[in-house]
Order: C-alpha cells, then sequence, then structure tokens
C-alpha cells in the first residue's frame, strides 16, 4: 500500500489533549516517569479495531473533543468516553472505523459521560519518539499539551475499508463501575485493621485536584501513619497524606514519594479511574487472594 | 546482604525488597549490587527497577511465580553478602554560584553570616542516593545540620532550572523549571538533565556530588562553553 505523510491540524483543542502511547519504560530510575494512556484499555482498544500495533500513538483528549482537520487520507476511531462524532457533518458511532478522505473535518463533542477520548489513527501518529516513547511528558518531549494549530504527522493511506465494520459492544464496566480492585499497599501493614477496614467501607468522591498525576478525592481519611523514607511509588498507588487525603497517583506520577501506600489499584482500576470525573463516586474492592 | 531478606509483594507484577529503614551508604551500595545482578538476571521481563532510600522495588511485565522469583533472589542475596561491591564511582564537582533569592532568609533561619553557610554548603561530598521527584531531580545525603532549613509554607510557583536549594534536612538542585518550596540559595550553569545527551544524566545513585562556588564570569564563561558543547562536568574517580 503506498504510504506518504499526512498531517492532523487541530482547529479546537479542546480542554487537555495529550499524545500518549503505552509509556515510557525502563528510565524511572532517573526520576522520568512512565506516563502513557490513562485509560489503557480504551487507548489499546482503539488500536486494536484499526489492527495497530498496541504501542502505537494515540490522541488522547480530556473532557471536551475539538475539532480537527485531515489533509491526507486515513483511517481512524474514537473509543473511550461516548462523544457525537462528526465526519464532515456525517455522524458515526464510537468504537467505529472510520474512513477519512483529505482535508474532512472531525468534531468531536464534549463526553456524554466519562472523561478521556481516544483518538486512534492507521498506524498511529508518527510524533516525536523520546526514550522509546511518543508520550507526551514536559521536561522530555518538546510537546506537552495539545495547541490550536497544531500539526501532527501520520502515515497516510488510501481508505481502505468498504464494509461496515461489526459494533463492538461498549465495555460500560469503565464508566459505570464505581468499585476499584485494589491491593493492599506497601504501608497498609502498619495501618490498625479497623482503620482498613474503614478505608474499604468507604465512599468517595473525586475532587476538582487531578490531572495526569494523580486524583485527590475530597473525603478526609484520618491518619495516624507517619511520613516513609522516600520509597517508589507507581501509578496506581494510593498514598494517604499527612493532612488525611487520599491521593491516587495516576500515569504522569513522579516515580518516588515520602507518604505512606496504603492501596496499590489493579491496571483494569487506573482506566477505570480514568474515565471518572470531578464529582464521581468510588469504592475500593481488595483483591486479597492471587 | 547483611541482613534477613525483607520483601513485599505489592501485586501480581510489583515486588518491592527492603533494607532498614535508615538512610546509610552502606544500604545503597548493597541495594544497587543486587540491582545490577537482578536486571542481569532478568532483562526484558523487568519493566523497572527502581529505588528509595531502603526500597529497591521491581515492576515485573507480566505476572510473576513469586517462589520462584524469592529462591532467585536468596541466591543472589546470599552471593551479594560474601562479595564486596565494585562499582567505578565518580565524585563530580558542580559549579554553583550563591547569589540565590533566599540566602538572606536561610541565613537569619541559621544565624549563620551568609560566607559561613555557603563555606557548609561545600565542604561535604553529598552523596547521590536515587533520582526522583522530577526527571533529573537527585536525592542527596550529606546536608551539614546547621543548614536544616523548614521548607515554604507557600512553595514559589516557580523555581528557575539550576537552582541549588535547601528544604527540610536536604539540598538539591532543580533540574527543569518548577513550582517549588525550598530555599534557593544559588544556581549552576551547568545543564544536568538532557534527554538528547547519552546518557541524558552522568552522576549516577552512588556518585558523590561536590558544591564548588564559582564568580558571575566563570558562571558565563561556562555558560559560554555549554552552548559551544565544549564543557564536561569536572569529575574524579572515587
Amino acid at each position: 500500500m503506498k504510504r506518504s505523510e499526512g498531517t492532523l491540524e487541530v482547529i479546537k483543542s479542546g480542554f487537555y489533549g495529550s499524545i500518549q502511547d503505552l509509556g515510557r519504560f525502563g528510565y524511572a530510575h532517573w526520576g522520568i516517569p512512565a506516563a502513557g494512556a490513562m485509560d489503557e484499555q480504551s487507548y489499546l482498544l482503539a488500536n486494536h479495531l484499526l489492527q495497530n500495533a498496541p504501542n502505537d500513538a494515540c490522541l488522547e483528549l480530556t473532557l471536551i473533543g475539538g475539532e480537527f482537520q485531515f489533509h491526507h487520507p486515513t483511517t481512524i476511531v474514537i473509543t473511550g468516553a461516548p462523544v457525537n462524532i462528526q465526519v464532515n457533518g456525517q455522524t458515526y458511532p464510537i468504537n467505529h472505523v472510520i474512513d477519512i478522505k483529505a482535508g474532512e473535518l472531525l468534531r468531536l463533542s464534549p463526553v456524554k459521560k466519562g472523561c478521556r477520548i481516544y483518538l486512534g489513527i492507521y498506524g498511529g501518529f508518527q510524533t516525536e519518539e523520546v526514550l522509546g516513547s511518543k508520550s507526551w511528558y514536559a521536561g522530555i518531549t518538546q510537546n506537552t499539551k495539545l495547541e490550536k494549530g497544531m500539526s501532527l504527522p501520520y502515515q497516510s493511506v488510501p481508505q481502505k475499508r468498504t464494509a461496515p465494520h461489526a459494533k463492538v459492544a461498549m465495555d460500560d464496566a469503565l464508566f459505570e463501575d464505581e468499585v476499584l480492585e485494589v491491593y493492599r499497599g506497601a504501608e497498609a501493614a502498619e495501618m490498625d485493621e479497623q482503620r482498613f477496614e474503614q478505608l474499604l467501607a468507604g465512599e468517595f468522591y473525586l475532587s476538582a485536584k487531578q490531572n495526569r498525576m494523580g486524583i485527590q478525592l475530597e473525603e478526609k481519611f484520618e491518619n495516624s501513619l507517619s511520613e516513609i523514607l522516600t520509597a517508589p511509588v507507581y501509578p496506581g498507588t494510593v498514598q494517604l497524606t499527612p493532612g488525611g487525603k487520599l491521593m491516587i497517583l495516576m500515569k504522569d506520577a513522579q516515580v518516588t514519594g515520602g507518604y505512606p501506600r496504603i492501596l496499590q489499584l489493579s491496571p483494569q482500576a487506573i482506566s477505570c479511574l480514568s474515565q471518572k470525573k470531578q464529582g464521581d463516586k468510588v469504592r475500593f474492592t481488595l483483591i486479597d487472594e492471587w | 546482604m547483611s541482613h534477613q531478606f525483607k520483601y513485599k509483594h505489592i501485586s501480581p507484577t510489583i515486588l518491592e525488597l527492603y533494607w532498614p529503614a535508615s538512610i546509610e551508604e552502606s544500604t545503597l551500595m548493597e541495594m544497587m549490587s543486587m540491582k545490577t545482578q537482578i536486571q542481569h538476571i532478568w532483562q526484558e521481563a523487568l519493566l523497572e527497577t527502581t529505588m528509595g532510600y531502603h526500597c529497591l522495588s521491581l515492576r515485573f511485565a507480566s505476572p510473576i511465580a513469586l517462589d520462584e522469583v524469592l529462591n532467585k533472589l536468596e541466591r543472589i542475596a546470599e552471593k551479594n553478602g560474601s562479595s564486596s561491591s565494585n562499582f567505578s564511582r565518580k565524585q563530580w564537582t558542580i559549579p554553583v554560584q550563591y547569589t540565590g533569592k533566599d540566602l538572606e532568609r536561610v541565613a537569619k533561619h541559621t544565624g549563620l553570616a551568609q560566607d559561613e553557610l555557603i563555606a557548609l554548603h561545600q565542604a561535604p561530598s553529598y552523596l547521590l542516593y536515587f533520582y526522583g521527584f522530577m526527571p533529573g531531580f537527585m536525592y542527596l545525603g550529606g546536608l551539614d545540620q546547621q543548614l536544616f532549613v523548614p521548607r515554604k509554607e507557600q512553595p514559589d510557583p516557580m523555581i528557575e532550572k539550576g537552582s541549588v536549594a535547601i528544604g527540610g534536612k536536604q539540598t538539591g538542585i532543580y533540574p527543569m523549571n518548577s513550582p517549588g518550596g525550598w530555599n534557593v540559595i544559588g544556581k549552576t550553569p551547568v545543564q544536568l538533565f538532557d534527554v538528547n545527551m547519552d546518557p541524558p544524566l552522568k552522576p549516577q545513585p552512588g556518585d558523590k556530588i561536590k558544591f564548588e562556588a564559582i564568580s558571575a564570569e566563570n558562571y558565563q564563561d561556562i555558560i559560554s562553553q555549554m552552548e559551544e558543547k565544549n564543557y564536561q562536568l569536572p569529575y574524579e574517580k572515587i
């Protein structure tokens, strides 16, 4: 198939967008965060539907879609949080492979539920790769945030799909589930067993303090644990701050921390939490046998 | 290893190894020796090996068979205990112009004259334990107790790249522009972290760091040398 360079032009950038792949591994010992798609499940679905490699870079959009013009033919798919999808005025469902002609305009509405949208493209975005990953991160990659007027390169291919594609069943659990599966954190054993039970019985709401680094929960959870000697932390680590706030580290999280690590989210729970927004409720459920 | 082997199995893919909870050079050297051998054995099966002061974390790419991994680790630890580590270690000299905006604040808090505190900051050979907090941020051990100064209650919205600062019981260098609550006492002209360098960071955990006062003129000289890609961070083997 003939390939040439294509470009996507950002007409409206939405709220917060970035290029993400599976992340940057092997550099945490230099203090470099993994980054990578927040909702890995929806991200992987986009690449799967396009028959891309699992690590092909997608565009991750938070809360508000935006407008994008494709200057060359390609094939795309939108996954993750449900949104209205229009290409030159024609409406498409989510998780549906869409052929794009040169010059066509893609319009994505704000999310109807959930939080993060993935725009996958045939062969992945051909943006700058640094230390084995295309994931944007300040101080590592040139670009850190999607801006109006940016041009993102991709491999242009003539449309190749004519047969309508079966609609993929939405994984509603990502958007509907309040329950986050967790393991005991490194300092969980130092917690009073009753307090730990309260943690598992509690309901928590996502605060406004959240970004790709971490999500702080609204409720205060009384803390009797002291700070720890700085130790490794991971995406999905739940830290308990001295002020009694629960801080769930996400993909852009720093690689070490000094607050007690009381829970560790499963990868599935990180994807699920990535689709929650301010005011949404979560609970923790312990995976005790594994 | 000179103590009983301790671990925490955090999740199917995360295993943490523990040393006694204190900040010791001997612990760091044991951890580094373990880390080297672990990386050699598991190679691509390991996504990351990260260190804290007394914790070495192993993140595997897929779920591990715990017993099997622990058996191998026990054997490494036994060998480790009987052999002394033979790392090539370096001491790096980082030039600093001590004209930070919080010098007066630090002087006031410590009751030291500015030239005394500048001398005290240059005196030790700091041990680089690990990187964390942000890309290229060094966790250094060895700050003189007389220089312990609390972090600011209101963090500064922007501390410039290269700022040398004191926060609590620690000192360090901001490798990139960042908000921060530490007291800035100086600035280095050297770009310590650069993704375009190979490796992006020269000092490695286990290395030592010395700070050396330079004049405004020296500072400009080093900047020019760096622009001409003609500057090498000075070091000696230790």
